[in-house]
């Protein structure tokens, strides 16, 4: 057989296991995956989970001659079972855009110049250790769980202070924040399971068919298979996922919580919550005076007083939903013989009454009892690999300490610093600024308050991804005494006027953990070499690290004198620092068993590294058995499944922050946004992503098949609103909002439909920046900003003369 | 010439999915595995991988076909465009 037969073959034998496979959850034991991917033809195979989304496909990545020739969906995945969506399909080309950094650069007399990895570390351990309160770290979703705790450990237990940032509160903190409220601890309860589970998926501003296809998949794959599924969607524009609903529910932006509120007023009017459940598991709450996260606890009475006046009518009149769709909600809702699943993302997350809504629709399955049964949850999706594994669970935050502990606790500071080894007293009580607030110190002069002086961003893109870049990122690069340094793998918005630019090592270049939407812990090992002089950013943090100790920072030093990050092979210490002896050890081996050992305090349990690299993962908590082998957890207070719940409880919210094992059923009000339409900028602005690009587009742009399928940016209209304005699909329109105006052509009918009145606007495009008009107004809890709306107006471009 | 394997998810109803069948076994590019269930496995051969992203579409676009979804890419037989 030759050699593209036998690649056919194998082909076919991959896609045909697939289908069998993607039956999900359909037989009690799908067909045993037995891997088709043989090495005669020379490729090696090694999993990895994908570089993408949240959902944390896993796939298979082939090598051949130092270079990724193949990529299949790993079939032993229970994520996405051998299937991959477009982005997951050419993620092996992310690594090979033509343009990648492979030097360390820095700025001189205004020219990016190369220089050697020892000057940069020297450049910035000079500069930190002149000035380390000064000095902050902004990280991302997309950092290792190693490199987020090696960036984590450096800012809180070496600088003794707290500036560290992640660009995941740009996308999931009000989700984080949501979850606290409810039940005292961060995190979906459910999983992936639940969408095989359900029937009926509840989608909450959200649009699965473009951002986690593999899951939406799930369910369409049930449906095809004859099963009943009821899809409701509900939304502000009418996108692919609308498509597959059986009820497509279009409410005026900022009202969702109108809609939670209106289901709840039914459930409790008619009496059709589920009392048995609240009255055993749940407690209600209602906002403080104070405005504090845990509010204040309110009667039942209270609460039902304080719905009152969300009557279907009401509703529909402040949302725009008809008052029989708010009916049909709540009676499915109101049976206790579906279950039933809601699903969101940055929709109810970027939103800057983020925390009220994640509330609410939490408590509108508390109220009903949906909830811990498998297909009853709900369930909030992120939308970088490793958000939840890093940012979340690391807890590369201003407040926040590894495995949920907090700054603002001695008990949680001292348990900390024992575990690191330095004095008590080392991590500071004092949260550091949060992403807007740290970027805002980093763009005002020095002497004005602007006391964010040093900027290492690593694995994100703020000049890109920031709302309001105008004012929160722009002004920073003309300030003389700013100094911005960016490890990334390509040249991007914040590459730019960088002043020293350092080359990463990207994905399978290195070793890596992520940690993706279902508390699922991935882990990979590196299989190529990364171009030039790209290093991994957990090597760049280490290095710097160590230079810092090299010059007196007395906190590089832990209490017996020994290298903060000292990692030791057969009792010896290893150089790390030194790039020639990187590997001679597993550093995020080293980096992960120490962090593990922060899990346990709320319950969120991690195995030994050693764990994850036989699994596709596994959903913490992470139990040792009896007979040494460690189990995962899929759905989380659920006696029989969480082994932290009490036999014989059924229930347990075991973190509840009223420490009565009860969860907070909220009551939140509908309020106004800072910012709507009116009569000079009278349309809504939603902005978001699209299915073939990656956030900012800085690897998928670089994919010339997805950069050809999506080129460039564009305006989302009605086309009442086209029409009234006399543009035509594809004009260059000007759209503008008080913050700044850009130039990009219009799509009428295209992928979504928004109503007449909203806009929409994907932020991937690098030449079309749309967040240099969006709000940075947030979420006063979680301090998310609000990306999904704005008032903006739209008029035709002048015909040049 | 990339190879890629994909799983095609048909419409329930007979005769739609039937329809598409045939249109899939029409085109010499794409080679149609056996079904499981809804499900259908096949390995689509293009000269580039810019005709098989292009397929990949049609296929999607085709009546009675729900979701194309991607099972892998070989790109091995033409190591130039990996
Ligand atoms: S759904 Fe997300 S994780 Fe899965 S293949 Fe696509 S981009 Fe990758």
């Amino acid at each position: 057989m030759d050699r593209r037969a036998f690649l056919k073959q194998s082909a076919m034998a991959a896609a045909t296991m697939a289908a069998a496979r993607a039956s999900f959850g359909q037989a009690a034991a799908p067909p045993k995956p037995t891997l088709p991917l043989a090495p005669a033809n020379g490729v090696k195979w090694d999993k990895a989970p994908c570089r993408f989304c949240g959902t944390g496909c896993h796939v298979q990545v082939g090598v051949l001659a130092g270079k990724i020739v193949a990529i299949q969906g790993d079939p032993k995945a229970e994520v996405n079972r051998g299937l991959l969506c477009v982005k997951g399909y050419h993620v092996g080309l992310a690594l090979y855009g033509k343009d990648r950094l492979t030097r360390p650069l820095l700025k001189k007399n205004g020219v990016q110049t190369p220089i050697s990895w020892a000057e940069a570390i020297d450049v910035i351990a000079k500069r930190v250790a002149a000035d380390p309160a000064t000095f902050a770290i902004y990280g991302s979703g997309q950092w290792t769980i190693p490199e987020g705790y090696a960036a984590l450990k450096l800012i809180k237990g070496g600088l003794g202070h707290n500036q560290i940032e992640a660009n995941a509160r740009l996308c999931m903190a009000s989700a984080v924040t949501g979850f606290l409220a409810t039940y005292g601890v961060d995190e979906p309860a459910g999983c992936y399971d639940d969408l095989d589970r359900c029937d009926v998926l509840i989608t909450w501003g959200n649009n699965p068919a473009e951002m986690h296809p593999i899951l939406f998949s799930r369910v369409i794959d049930r449906r095809s298979r004859g099963e009943k599924v009821t899809l409701i969607d509900i939304n502000t524009r009418r996108t692919r996922t609308s498509a597959f609903a059986d009820r497509s529910l279009l409410f005026k932006p900022n009202t969702d919580l109108a809609i939670a509120n209106g289901i709840a007023h039914l459930l409790v009017e008619r009496g059709t919550f589920d009392k048995d459940f609240v009255d055993k598991h749940c407690a209600f709450r209602a906002p403080d005076d104070k405005k504090t996260l845990q509010g204040k606890a309110i009667s039942f009475d209270d609460y039902k007083r304080m719905l009152a006046e969300y009557t279907p009518a009401n509703v529909e009149k402040m949302s725009g939903v008809a008052a029989k769709d708010i009916v049909y909600l709540a009676e499915l809702f109101g049976r206790r013989d579906l279950r039933i699943t809601s699903l969101w993302c940055m929709g109810m997350n970027q939103h800057t009454r983020g925390t009220a809504i994640n509330s609410l629709v939490h408590g509108v399955h508390l109220l009903s009892g949906h909830f811990g049964k498998p297909g009853d949850a709900p369930t909030s999706l992120t939308g970088q690999p490793s958000a939840c594994g890093t940012v979340r669970e690391v807890g590369t935050l201003c407040h926040a300490l590894p495995g949920g502990l907090v700054v603002a606790k001695a008990e949680d500071r001292a348990e900390v610093e024992h575990v690191w080894n330095v004095p008590p007293g080392r991590i500071s009580a004092k949260v550091g600024y949060h992403t807007v607030e740290m970027f805002r110190r980093f763009s005002t002069p020095s002497d004005k308050g602007g006391d964010i002086k040093t900027l290492w961003v690593q694995t994100t893109n703020p000049g890109q991804s920031l709302p309001n870049v105008h004012e929160l990122f722009e002004p920073s690069r003309k300030l003389a005494d700013k100094f911005l340094i960016v490890s990334d793998v390509y040249p991007t918005a914040t590459t730019k006027d960088a002043d020293l630019v350092l080359p990463s090592s990207l994905w399978v270049e290195k070793n890596g953990v992520f940690g993706n939407s279902e508390r699922r812990t991935q882990q990979w090992f590196k299989m190529v070499e990364p171009p030039g002089e790209a290093r991994p950013d957990v090597w760049q943090l280490l290095a710097v690290a160590r230079r810092l100790y090299e010059l007196g920072v007395p906190g590089l030093k832990d209490k017996d004198g020994a290298y903060l990050f000292d990692v030791k092979k057969d009792g010896k210490s290893v150089p790390v620092w030194d790039f020639a002896h990187f590997f001679d050890v597993n550093v995020d081996e080293a980096l992960f068993d120490e962090y593990r050992k922060l899990t346990k305090h709320h319950k969120k349990d991690l195995a030994p590294y050693a764990e994850y690299t036989r699994a596709r993962g596994l959903r913490w908590p992470v139990v040792e058995q009896p007979d040494g082998s460690w189990k995962e957890t899929r759905f989380r207070f659920t006696e029989g499944e969480d082994p932290y719940v009490a036999k014989g409880k059924g229930v347990q919210f075991y973190q509840s922050v009223t420490k009565d094992d009860r969860a907070q059923i909220w009551f939140n009000p509908q309020e106004a946004p800072p910012e709507s339409p009116d009569a000079d900028y009278p349309f809504w602005l939603c902005t978001g992503r699209v299915l073939e690009h990656w956030h900012t587009g800085t690897m998928t742009m670089r994919i010339p098949q997805l950069a050809r399928a999506m080129p460039h940016a564009y305006v989302e209209m009605s086309r009442e609103d086209a029409s009234r304005l006399g543009v035509q699909d594809g004009e260059e329109v000007v759209l503008e909002t008080r913050r700044g105006k850009i130039e990009l052509p219009v799509w009428i009918d295209g992928r979504g439909s928004p109503p007449p009145g909203s806009l929409f606007v994907p932020f991937f495009d690098e030449r079309l920046l749309i967040n240099e008009l969006t709000l940075h107004e947030h979420d006063p809890f979680s301090k998310q900003p609000d990306y999904k709306k704005c008032a903006a107006r739209v008029r035709k471009k002048a015909k040049a003369s | 010439m990339p190879i890629a394997s994909v799983v095609i998810t048909l419409d329930a109803r007979a005769t739609l999915h039937d329809a598409a069948l045939a249109a899939l076994r029409d085109d010499e590019r794409v080679e149609v595995g056996n079904r499981v269930g809804a499900r259908v496995p096949a390995v689509l051969e293009t000269r580039t991988a810019d005709e098989g992203e292009a397929l990949v579409r049609e296929i999607a676009s085709v009546p009675g076909v729900l979701l194309v979804e991607l099972v892998g890419v070989d790109r091995s037989l033409d190591e130039g465009d990996a």
